[in-house]
């Protein structure tokens, strides 16, 4: 999934939730400054791509380390 | 940008307060039935996991600890401890335990065993606090479930509390019996 900065058009990095891994625990979502990152029908979490930043901070607190965000070479 | 808050962030005092109250009177370990029930009753009803996600006050404990006062070192979840083998597996384990304690509340309660005041943490090690209840007090049954249930609340946050320090602030949440449970029941009540 590509996401884009709120900051400029560019777009600055990259983030994958695994749903396979995800234990719908919440705590992506509590962190996420801009209210990104939702869970879905209690199943697994999903970001918003249009309003990510891609700050990591779901990514450091994931319990189960499903999150992966990764910076892009054209940002 | 900081996020507005609710009421329900800071349950973390509720938990506090919870496993106090029931250091000084093992009564209040019904409390729980709350943590117990809450989560089922919204993943069947609701078909979600706003217990988990908001109203967890073990969960928010684990994060003021480990986050706040940094009593986490923040390392990698070992990828096992999230495997679907070992959360299913940990949670039969659990149920299993709590079938046993309502079994012995129920050899209580109908007078094939007597109480036992013990609060005992993994099922193995007595803790030696015994001022937390008076005998008679209630009927025997009810304080038999206090008993083992309090040990299960207690037992349960402990663990919480090494994976806390050892990995991340909530990696008890990749393997709670209750966030498995109201996993399985979202995916099947909405088909994922």
């Amino acid at each position: 999934m590509q996401i884009r900065s709120s900051r400029d058009s560019a777009t600055v990095c990259s983030i994958t939730i695994d749903k396979t891994r995800c234990v719908a625990c919440g705590v992506c979502e509590n962190t996420c400054p801009l209210g990104a990152v939702k869970v879905c029908r209690g199943c697994y979490a999903a970001v918003e791509a249009e309003r990510c930043i891609g700050c990591g901070k779901c990514a450091r607190l994931c319990p189960v380390g499903c999150i992966e965000v990764k910076a892009r070479d054209e940002a | 940008m900081k996020k507005a808050k609710h009421w329900y962030d800071y349950l973390w005092v509720y938990a506090i307060i919870y496993f106090a109250l029931g250091f000084f009177n093992i009564l209040f370990a019904w409390l729980g039935m709350i943590d117990f029930l809450l989560p089922l009753f919204l993943a069947i009803f609701g078909g979600n996991k706003f217990f988990c996600n908001h109203l967890c006050g073990r969960g928010q404990l684990f994060s003021k600890l480990g986050t706040d006062l940094k009593c986490s070192r923040y390392k990698p979840t070992p990828r096992w401890m999230s495997s679907k083998w070992f959360r299913y597996g940990f949670l039969i384990f659990f149920l299993t335990m709590f079938g046993n304690m309502v079994f012995q509340t129920y050899l209580v309660a109908a007078g094939a065993a007597s109480l036992r005041e013990a609060i005992k943490l993994f099922w193995t090690f007595r803790v030696p606090w015994g001022w937390t209840y008076t005998a008679g007090t209630v009927a025997d049954w009810v304080a038999q479930f206090s008993f083992g249930f309090y040990s299960l609340m207690l037992t349960s946050l402990l663990l919480g509390l090494i994976v806390m320090v050892l990995y991340k602030p909530r990696t008890w949440c990749a393997f709670c019996p209750m966030g498995t449970m109201t996993q399985g029941i979202c995916k099947l009540k909405n088909k994922e």
